[in-house]
C-alpha cells in the first residue's frame, strides 16, 4: 500500500501503540521488580518466626532438616556472632557474623534483612535475621537465606511473559490495521481520483461513494461543487461566446487600450475600416499606430477627465478616411480598470456625400451664374444704347442666344438627370440590335464629326448577339459618349466595336484618339459637373452633365461602363448592356 | 525598450515609451505644419500660412517638454547601453523636428510675401518636394520607432532626390529671372521656400543617420548613405 495517508494513519497508531504498551510494560515490570522481593522476604520472615519458639540446642541439631522444610538456607548464630551451624557450610570455618547488618538490624529491631553478596557461598543472596530470646536476653540469633539467583529469573519469567502480550497485541494490531485502514481511506482515494479527473477533463461523471458518514457528505459535497463548476464554465463560456461573436462582428471598429495606453485589443470591424493602412497594431501607443494627432488629444482628454470623449478624426493615406471615434473609459468591470475602449465609425461615405451635394450646388449655382452674368450683361449694353448699333446689337443677342441656350440646355440636362435618379423616367428594356442603337446616335453625331475631320469607323463582329435595353436610354447613351469623343479628339479617328464577354454583357466600345484623361481623375467622371478640363469643356459647349446622365441611364438598365486611357493617346469606353437572353418556357 | 527586454521598473518602461510617443506626436505636427504650408503656397490662401506660424508655438513647447524629460531621465535614471543612446538619439531627433517646424514658418511667411504679387508660375516640382520630404520624416520616425536601419537607410538616400529637385527649380526660376527682371523678387522668394524644403529633408536625414547610430552604436552623420544591395551586408 502505498498511500501516504495509509502510512500516516498507521504510523499514528503504531507509535501510539507502542507507547501505551511500553508504558505498560514498564510498570507491570517495575511493580514486578518491587513485588518479588517482598514476597521472598515475606516467606522468609514467616517460616523463621517459627524457629523463634524452638530451643537454641534442638535449632543447632535439626538445622539441615529445619532448611529443608524452610527451602532456605539456615544459619545459627549465638550472641557473640560465632557461627553455631549453618545449613549449606561448616559452621567451624565461617568467620564472625555479628557484624553483619542483618543481625545487628535483628539485635536493634527483632527482625533484620539484607541483600548482599555472600563471602560464604559467593552468590547475592537475601537474609531475614531474628533474634533468639530466652526471658528478653538475647541467647543467639537464626538467619534464613534465598539466594536471589531464583529472585532474577522469577523477574525474568514475568518479563518474558509481558513481552510476549505485547507482541501478540502489536501483530494483532498489524494484522487488523491493514485490514482496516484501506477500507477508512479507499473512498478518499477514490475521490482524490474523481477531482483530478474533474481537474483535467471535461465531463468526469459523478462521483460514487456509498457512506453515511462524513466522508459521504464530503463526496456528496464534492459531486455538487464539480457540478456548480461545469454550469459556472459552461455559463462564463457561453457568456463569453455572446461576447465574442459581438466583438468580432460588429461594423464599428473597436480598440482596447490598457492602462498604458497600449492596443491590448482590436476587432475585424477596426481592421476592415482601417484596412492595411496600418501594420500590425497590438502593443503599440494610439500615436505609434495611429500617427493621429487629434486622436491622441481626444485620448489625453478622456484620461485626464475620465469621460467619454467624441472625436471626428480623418486618417491621411491613400484613400481620405473620415472616423467619428468615441473614447470612453471602461468602468465597473474587474480587472478592466484604467483601460479604454476606442470604438471607430466610418463616416467616409456620409462625408464624400456631403461634399458631393455641396459640391452640386455650389456648381449649379455657378453653373447658371455663368450665362446670366453674360446675358445680364449684353442686355444692359444693349440698354445703355448699344441697341441703336445695329451691327453690334446683332452681335451681342446671338452671344445672349447663345447663352441662353447653354442656360436651356443645362436646365434641360438637370431636370433629365434628377427625373432619371429619382426614377421617373420609365425605362423599357427590350430586344434590340445594337446596332441600330449605334446608327441613331450616329446621324445626331455624325455631322460634328465630318466638320471636325474625324473618321468614324465601325467595326462589327460576325454574330453579334442581340442585347436588352431601352430604345430611347441607348441612344441617349452613345450620343453622350459619342459627342464627348468627338469633343475631345483634334485630329485621327473614332472607333467603334463590340464584344461579348463571358458574363453575358455585351460591351460597345467607343475608341478615340483625343486628349484622353489622367487615371487619377477617371473613377471622378460621372460626377456632376465634373470636368477633367473646366475651361476646354465648357468652351466646347457642355455642361458637365452628359457623363453623369450617362452613368444613370446605364445603371437603370443593369449596365455599366469601364473607362481606360492614356493622356495624349485616346480614351476607351466600354459600355456594358445585358445580352437578350430568350425566356426559358 | 523596444529589443523586448523588458526593464526592471515599469515605470521607467513608461517614461521611455512616452518619449517615443512624444517625438512620434511632434513628427505628425510638424509633417502637418508642412502640408499646410505648402496648401497655403499653393492655394495662396493668407489663413493657413498664418496658422502654420501661430501653430510652431505647440511644436516649440513640445520640444522644450521632450527635451527636459530626456534630461530628466538622464539623471534620475542614469541609463546605459542601449537606453542611452536611446535617449540621446531622442535629444537630437527632438532638436531636428523643431528645425523642420520652423522651416516650416519660414515657408508661411514665404507665402504670405509671394501673395502681395501675382503668382509666377504653376508649381509642379515644390509638391513634389513637399510629398518626398514629409514622406522623409515620417518614415525616419518610424525607423526610429521600429529600429528599421533598411528604412533609415531609404530616407539618407531619398535626401539626394530633394537636393537634385532643389537644383532644377533653382535653374527654372534663373530662366524667369534672366528674362523679365521684374521676377526677380518672387524668383528668390520661391527659391527660399525650395531651399527650406532642401533643408527640412537634411533633418530628415539627420533623424534617420540618429537612428543608424542608435541600432548600431556607429556614427555615419559624415558618410555617404549605403546602396541598396549593400544594407544586407552591413
Amino acid at each position: 500500500m502505498k498511500s501516504r495517508l495509509f502510512r500516516k494513519i498507521f504510523a499514528a497508531y503504531a507509535v501510539t501503540l507502542l507507547v501505551v504498551i511500553a508504558l505498560d510494560g514498564l510498570f507491570v515490570a517495575y511493580q514486578t521488580h518491587q513485588d518479588i522481593p517482598l514476597q521472598v522476604r515475606e516467606d522468609l520472615s514467616t517460616g523463621g518466626l517459627t524457629l523463634r519458639l524452638i530451643p537454641l540446642e534442638k535449632l543447632v541439631a535439626n538445622t539441615p532438616f529445619l532448611s529443608q522444610s524452610l527451602k532456605a538456607r539456615l544459619t545459627i548464630i549465638d550472641a557473640q556472632g560465632k557461627v553455631l551451624a549453618d545449613s549449606e557450610q561448616d559452621s567451624r570455618k565461617m568467620d564472625n557474623h555479628f557484624s553483619r547488618p542483618e543481625i545487628q538490624e535483628a539485635r536493634s529491631n527483632g527482625e533484620g534483612h539484607a541483600i548482599r553478596h555472600s563471602d560464604t557461598l559467593d552468590i547475592e543472596m537475601m537474609y531475614v535475621a531474628f533474634p533468639l530470646k530466652i526471658e528478653e536476653r538475647i541467647v543467639g540469633y537464626a538467619r534464613v537465606a534465598k539466594p536471589l539467583e531464583e529472585l532474577k529469573t522469577a523477574i525474568d519469567q514475568s518479563y518474558r511473559i509481558i513481552f510476549r502480550v505485547a507482541l501478540t497485541i502489536i501483530i494483532s494490531f498489524l494484522l487488523l490495521a491493514l485490514l482496516f485502514i484501506p477500507k477508512l481511506i479507499s473512498p478518499l482515494l477514490t475521490m482524490t481520483d474523481y477531482t483530478e479527473r474533474a481537474r483535467t477533463q471535461k465531463a468526469p461523471g459523478s462521483l460514487m461513494v456509498q457512506s453515511g458518514d462524513e466522508i459521504g457528505q464530503l463526496a456528496e459535497n464534492i459531486n455538487l461543487l464539480v457540478q456548480n463548476y461545469e454550469d459556472n464554465i459552461r455559463i462564463v463560456r457561453e457568456e463569453k461566446g455572446k461576447l465574442t461573436s459581438v466583438f468580432t462582428s460588429m461594423v464599428e471598429g473597436i480598440v482596447i487600450l490598457n492602462r498604458q495606453n497600449r492596443i491590448e485589443l482590436i476587432n475585424p470591424g477596426a481592421s476592415d475600416i482601417l484596412g492595411n493602412r496600418y501594420s500590425e497594431m497590438t502593443g503599440k501607443t494610439i500615436i505609434e499606430a495611429f500617427r493621429n494627432v487629434e486622436l491622441q488629444n481626444a485620448l489625453d482628454r478622456c484620461r485626464k477627465t475620465g469621460q467619454p470623449v467624441f472625436q471626428e478624426i480623418a486618417l491621411d493615406g491613400g484613400n481620405q478616411l473620415f472616423l467619428n471615434v468615441n473614447i470612453a473609459p471602461i468602468k465597473d468591470l474587474p480587472g478592466q480598470d484604467n483601460k479604454i475602449i476606442v470604438v471607430f465609425h466610418d463616416v467616409t461615405q456620409l462625408r464624400k456625400l456631403e461634399r458631393v451635394r455641396a459640391d452640386f450646388v455650389a456648381n449649379v449655382s455657378h453653373e447658371l451664374k455663368t450665362p446670366l452674368t453674360a446675358i445680364i450683361g449684353f442686355v444692359q449694353t444693349l440698354q445703355e444704347g448699344a441697341i441703336n448699333d445695329k451691327e453690334t446689337a446683332g452681335r451681342f443677342l446671338t452671344i445672349i442666344a447663345e447663352h441662353a441656350g447653354r442656360l436651356n440646355r443645362l436646365v434641360d440636362d438637370l431636370l433629365i438627370l434628377s427625373r432619371i435618379e429619382l426614377g421617373e423616367v420609365a425605362l423599357h428594356p427590350e430586344k434590340m440590335d445594337p446596332r441600330q442603337a449605334v446608327q441613331q446616335a450616329l446621324t445626331i453625331i455624325e455631322d460634328k464629326a465630318r466638320k471636325k475631320g474625324l473618321a468614324v469607323r465601325q467595326d462589327w463582329p460576325e454574330n453579334l448577339p442581340l442585347i436588352l435595353a431601352d430604345g430611347d436610354g441607348i441612344v441617349q447613351i452613345l450620343v453622350n459618349v459619342l459627342d464627348n469623343a468627338v469633343k475631345f479628339t483634334a485630329a485621327g479617328d473614332i472607333t467603334i466595336s463590340a464584344d461579348r464577354d463571358e458574363k453575358g454583357f455585351l460591351a460597345i466600345t467607343i475608341a478615340d484618339t483625343g486628349t484622353g484623361i489622367p487615371a487619377n481623375e477617371i473613377p471622378r467622371l460621372g460626377e456632376r459637373f465634373y470636368r477633367v478640363d473646366k475651361m476646354r469643356s465648357r468652351e466646347l459647349g457642355g455642361t458637365g452633365l452628359g457623363l453623369s446622365i450617362v452613368k444613370h441611364l446605364l445603371q437603370a438598365q443593369q449596365g455599366r461602363w469601364e473607362v481606360e486611357s492614356s493622356p495624349g493617346k485616346g480614351t476607351v469606353v466600354k459600355l456594358f448592356f445585358p445580352l437578350f437572353a430568350t425566356p426559358v418556357v | 525598450m523596444t529589443d523586448g527586454i523588458p526593464h526592471t521598473s515599469a515605470q521607467y518602461e513608461n517614461e521611455l515609451q512616452e518619449v517615443k510617443d512624444n517625438l512620434i506626436y511632434m513628427g505628425v505636427l510638424v509633417e502637418k505644419a508642412i502640408t499646410k504650408s505648402i496648401e497655403a503656397l499653393l492655394q495662396r490662401n493668407y489663413e493657413l500660412a498664418r496658422a502654420v506660424i501661430a501653430d510652431d508655438d505647440q511644436i516649440d513647447r513640445l520640444d522644450v517638454a521632450i527635451e527636459d524629460k530626456c534630461i530628466r531621465l538622464l539623471a534620475l535614471r542614469q541609463p546605459a547601453a542601449r537606453d542611452l543612446r536611446f535617449i540621446t538619439t531622442a535629444i537630437k531627433i527632438n532638436g531636428h523636428l523643431e528645425r523642420i517646424g520652423d522651416m516650416a514658418v519660414t515657408i508661411g511667411k514665404k507665402v504670405l510675401k509671394l501673395n502681395e504679387e501675382a503668382q509666377l508660375k504653376p508649381y509642379i516640382d515644390i509638391p513634389r518636394m513637399a510629398d518626398i520630404t514629409k514622406g522623409m520624416i515620417r518614415e525616419s520616425i518610424d525607423a526610429f520607432v521600429t529600429e528599421d536601419l533598411e528604412l533609415a537607410n531609404k530616407v539618407r538616400r531619398d535626401d539626394e532626390k530633394v537636393d537634385n529637385l532643389n537644383e532644377q527649380i533653382f535653374r527654372e526660376l534663373l530662366t524667369f529671372m534672366m528674362e523679365d527682371a521684374r521676377t526677380i523678387h518672387r524668383g528668390l522668394i520661391i527659391m527660399q521656400i525650395s531651399k527650406s524644403l532642401e533643408r527640412i529633408s537634411d533633418h530628415a536625414k539627420g533623424i534617420a543617420d540618429m537612428v543608424v547610430y542608435m541600432v548600431t552604436g556607429k556614427s555615419v552623420r559624415h558618410e555617404e548613405p549605403l546602396e541598396e544591395e549593400n544594407i544586407t551586408k552591413q
